[in-house]
């Protein structure tokens, strides 16, 4: 007996041994994330100081934001790997073993439901319903305002039966297309019947975001783990060895979301019907009409134009100012080879300038409370981190009764993953939000004059011919759904997780190229819909469509890991960057509602990845064939 | 008392095949007298294609890799019924060997008097070849592709990965383990015993096997086996061809005794490093959780660390869960290298563990090892 409760001795090391120890352990894991990051933001930066030649506004207090996010993003990887996923893994493999079906479906609905209210990308999409205007969108205007809990509930509820029903798939070996087709076919169903009714159109774009959003850093893993560790216990099970989850919990809220909405219209009490319990007040809404008339009102008109002064100036010296544009209005006619104008009047408009004058270079926000954003970071990732872990804990330890293994790195991995996220979120608030917001609103520049983040004055449009432009517009977002991707830390845990499961063979690079290419096509499809202004339905229905089939000619494995990929790509890095792009284009063609474009990026993907799975397997198939006849 | 049964008679039987394939070669194999086995998931090596621009897109093949235990009787039937199984002799991509046993020790009382077993006719068409090599190498994890490719330009076939975890010195330094990656990939090739030396000292080199922290390597004898797993690594084009020059005219004088001549010729890097003979390969096949106290027991024994990977019995008895569905018996295959002297003290040592935990269906396998190399401090 003695022999086995003997712990082995520590390795007694000095200061300077742990440390050439902890130096290259250190140098990898930042190295990984510069390698996922370095892309955004070049392509960012670039952007800002070369298409655009204007300079970066508060350009101090964005490099040390990129600097909290790498190592945020470092810790928060690392915590995942030696804490959240083990912990999952083990729960998932010893739910089966020691409980019955009741115990394991009310924890996986509760693990649905307690992702959901953790996730922080739900509360983003709720600040949105500030922009909607109740009057054009009254059903929309009361889901994301008096009804905005019951919108949480709902997506909660939907992301609950998801899990369900995704355990459930491994216990019984269920394949996983056979729940995408009726989902699918049902959300079809309900989207073409929103598509028709006038109250329900505006909701579409909401419904297929909140599948979307659903699904971030912290839920994807915990539930893939989870996955992972279910079908590694239950025999035989053939559904893709343990993914799906994350496929069924960006669908399933969608219902979720189309149901709440269809119960108010039934019911008839959302904004401006007879049973609304809200009173139509007349007065808020004519300030909230006159708050977004007050918007869109240019306020650069002195800016733009000639000022009182420089009118002066020409009316005294006769000279027109250098860098105007003459137009001529009148009865023209073409008279023996000359034009002729009568009644002619002389327009002379001021030029843009290509480059804006900046109003104030800043280096540093200064409305920006460090220690306040610190600390919302910090409630933040607990709020995230916390609860399911607690949850975790209570049922592996109260229910199961089961000994945590490696109890010591599975702590240190949620401590990492705590302060990484909080690190990471800061980050976020200090470089990518500001970066994204001046990029993506500057992004229009392309076909349009716009007044840049920060300018005084107008930026003429990149692009002379509007077309051009607008063909422009459409590839920067390529790029930048491209790049955001990349960075995405759900991305890269699906990826190391499909490497691991995969014993090496489906590579994470692949995984995350196909993903990211897929995201850009998205986006590129989304900032299209907002320019050329597409009808939602017909941008997200065709995919859909396609993809029905190639899920159904392609192998349970791809289709697995196709339609997960969808889910982790709208994550905390993409989703400010694509809103401060949709936001920023929205507002230079006077479209003011930008759902739609994260759905976009959720479809693409699932297309990519498929495809490079035919692709692979064509030429796998083609070398066997091969070899038969040598 | 010992719970731990000796046995002289009984024999392993690895089989790899496609992913997917091993539950229908189980079952047959065991109808031909195949006993117990374990079940490991790994790959192929990297397949690129001649096409270009599918080359980033392509991917190794997903493989599965068996462990058979079985009788020394009913060995070579076992052997010729997972070839048959198997189609590896027809097209079908996998390999099945035989692996030379010393000893090994149950903790069930095996009948080595073997019940009846299906007897597997012999056909010329399946006649396995004989005096190959196993060259294994555990190396960090990313690392394996490398150093199979190294091996691949050699000439050898087809190395197949698992994903492992190595155990030791990591679990001896507290919180700063965490520091230390414990994942590890194995690379198992097989080569013909004449070739083993060269593609041995290619490995050692390409994944500086000699240097501190970078991996182990040693050879198994395999009397028998049957390979096919055509890989085609490296950006030569004629890779392939050459290949095929060379089985035929293997084919034609029926042996491979002809490539002794160039053995001369080829650059031999006389190999001067420290290297050990004579090691023991102890496979220990335990119960899932139950590994972590036999590696910290053979550490206080005389191991210096081991390697471990997760697996699944296979023919033992059903296991079922609360809600009535198959349950998975998982289980750790963990190798331990050690000198034939401490053998019998971490056998007791095992056998005392064993029998607290009155865990069923434990292996303790002795597996000659002729050569071995790593950094031996």
């Amino acid at each position: 007996m003695e022999a086995i409760k003997n712990t082995l001795p520590k390795i007694k090391m000095t200061w300077k041994e742990r440390l050439t120890i902890l130096k290259p352990y250190l140098g990898d894991r930042i190295y990984e994330q510069i390698k996922n990051v370095w892309l955004i933001i070049t392509y960012l930066i670039l952007f800002q100081l070369i298409i655009l030649r204007l300079p970066i506004v508060d350009s101090i207090m964005i490099a040390v934001g990129i600097a909290i996010v790498l190592f945020g993003l470092m810790l928060f990887m690392e915590g995942l790997t030696l804490g959240l996923m083990p912990f999952g893994e083990t729960i998932g493999a010893t739910l089966p073993q020691k409980a019955g079906l009741i115990i394991i479906l009310s924890f996986a609905f509760m693990l649905g439901l307690g992702a959901t209210f953790a996730e922080p990308a739900i509360a983003t999409l709720q600040l949105a319903g500030r922009y909607i205007e109740p009057d054009s969108a009254p059903l929309l205007y009361s889901l994301l305002n008096e009804f905005a809990g019951q919108l949480v509930i709902a997506v909660g509820v939907g992301v609950g039966i998801a899990v369900i029903f995704g355990v459930l798939r491994f216990l019984y070996s269920w394949s996983l297309k056979v729940l995408i087709y009726p989902l699918v076919i049902l959300l079809t169903f309900f989207t073409v019947f929103a598509n028709f009714n006038e109250a329900l159109n505006p909701v579409i774009g909401l419904a297929w975001d909140c599948g979307a959003v659903t699904t971030g850093p912290v839920t994807v893993p915990l539930v893939l783990a989870l996955g992972i560790g279910v079908s590694r216990i239950v025999s035989g099970s053939s559904g893709g060895t343990g993914f799906g989850i994350v496929t069924l919990a960006s669908l399933f809220p969608i219902i979720a979301v189309f149901s709440l909405a269809f119960g108010h219209l039934g019911l008839d009490d959302y904004y401006g019907r007879p049973n609304s319990k809200l009173k139509f007040d007349k007065q808020a809404a004519s300030a909230h009409v006159a708050l977004s008339e007050e918007k869109n009102k240019p306020k650069e008109l002195a800016e733009t134009g000639y000022s009182f002064e420089d009118f002066e100036k020409f009316r005294k010296s006769g000279k027109v100012p250098a860098g105007s544009e003459l137009s001529f209005k009148g009865d023209m006619k073409l008279d023996e080879g000359k034009i002729i104008i009568d009644n002619a009047s002389i327009i002379v408009k001021k030029r843009y300038g290509f480059r804006a004058k900046m109003s104030d270079l800043r280096f540093w926000d200064d409305a920006l409370d460090f220690f306040e954003k610190l600390k919302d970071s910090l409630i933040g990732a607990a709020r995230a981190i916390l609860p399911l872990c607690l949850l975790l804990f209570l049922v592996l330890r109260g229910i199961l009764r089961e000994k945590i293994k490696g109890s010591d790195e599975i702590a240190i991995g949620i401590f990492f993953a705590l302060i990484g996220m909080s690190l990471f979120m800061l980050g976020i608030f200090l470089a990518l939000e500001p970066l994204g917001s001046q990029v993506g609103q500057n992004i229009s520049s392309s076909f349009t004059a716009i007044k840049p983040y920060g300018a005084l004055g107008m930026h003429g449009p990149l692009f002379e011919n509007k077309f051009i432009g607008q063909i422009a517009v459409i590839l920067f977002g390529f790029a930048l759904g491209y790049s955001a991707t990349l960075a995405e830390p759900a991305l890269n845990a699906l990826g190391a997780t499909v490497e691991k499961i995969t014993i090496g063979s489906f590579r994470k690079s692949l995984l995350m190229q196909s993903v990211a290419a897929g995201v850009g096509i998205g986006i590129a499809a989304g900032v299209a819909k907002l320019v050329f202004d597409l009808p939602l339905s017909w941008m997200l229905l065709p995919p859909y469509m396609i993809l029905l089939v190639l899920t159904f000619i392609s192998s349970e494995d791809f289709v697995n890991f196709a339609w997960d990929s969808a889910g982790v790509t709208t994550g905390p890095i993409t989703v400010p960057l694509v809103l401060a792009m949709g936001l920023g284009i929205g507002q230079s063609i006077g479209a003011l509602e930008g759902f739609g474009v994260l759905a976009m990026a959720s479809v693409f993907p699932i297309l990519t990845v498929l495809i490079v799975g035919k692709l692979v397997q064509q030429s796998e198939s083609s070398e066997t064939e091969e070899e038969v006849e040598a | 008392m010992s719970v731990l049964n000796k046995h002289q008679k009984l024999a392993l039987i690895s089989i790899i095949v496609r992913k997917g394939f091993a539950e229908k070669v189980i079952s047959q194999v065991q109808a031909a007298g195949g006993l117990f086995g374990i079940i490991v998931k790994a790959r192929g090596s990297m397949r690129q294609g001649k096409k270009g621009w599918f080359k980033p897109l392509s991917i190794s093949p997903e493989m599965e890799s068996m462990l058979i235990l079985t009788t020394k009787e009913t060995a070579e039937n076992v052997l010729q019924k997972s070839i048959l199984v198997t189609e590896i002799n027809k097209r079908a991509i996998g390999a099945v060997k035989s692996i030379p046993l010393s000893k090994a020790w149950t903790t069930e009382y095996l009948s080595t008097n073997h019940k009846e077993f299906e007897v597997v006719e012999k056909s010329a068409q399946v006649k396995p070849q004989v005096n190959l090599s196993l060259i294994t190498c555990v190396c960090q994890r990313g690392k394996a592709d490398e150093i199979a490719a190294a091996a691949v330009r050699e000439g050898a076939a087809a190395p197949i990965i698992h994903f492992g975890e190595g155990k030791g010195v990591r679990d001896r330094m507290g919180l700063l383990k965490i520091a230390v990656n414990p994942e590890k990939e194995i690379i198992d090739v097989v080569v013909d015993e004449m070739e083993c030396d060269r593609i041995f000292n290619v490995m050692v080199e390409a994944g500086r096997l000699f240097a501190p922290g970078m991996g182990f390597i040693y050879t198994t004898k395999v009397p028998t086996g049957f390979i096919n797993l055509h890989t085609t690594v490296s950006s030569s084009h004629t890779e392939a061809t050459t290949e095929q020059i060379v089985k035929a005219i293997d084919e034609l004088k029926e042996s491979k005794s002809w490539r002794m001549a160039d053995i001369g010729l080829a650059s031999v890097r006389q190999f001067k490093r420290k290297q050990k003979s004579d090691l023991i390969n102890l496979k220990l096949i335990t119960r899932r959780g139950l590994g972590d106290e036999f590696i910290n027991t053979a550490m206080h024994t005389g191991a210096h660390g081991a390697t471990r990977v997760y697996g699944n019995l296979i023919g033992g008895e059903k296991l079922k869960s609360i809600t009535g569905r198959m349950i998975n018996d998982e289980r750790e295959v963990i190798d331990f290298h050690v000198t034939p002297e401490v053998v019998d003290d971490l056998f007791m040592a095992f056998d005392k563990i064993l029998t607290v935990h009155e865990s069923k269906n434990s292996f303790v396998l002795e597996i000659p090892v002729p050569r071995a190399v790593t950094y031996f401090g």
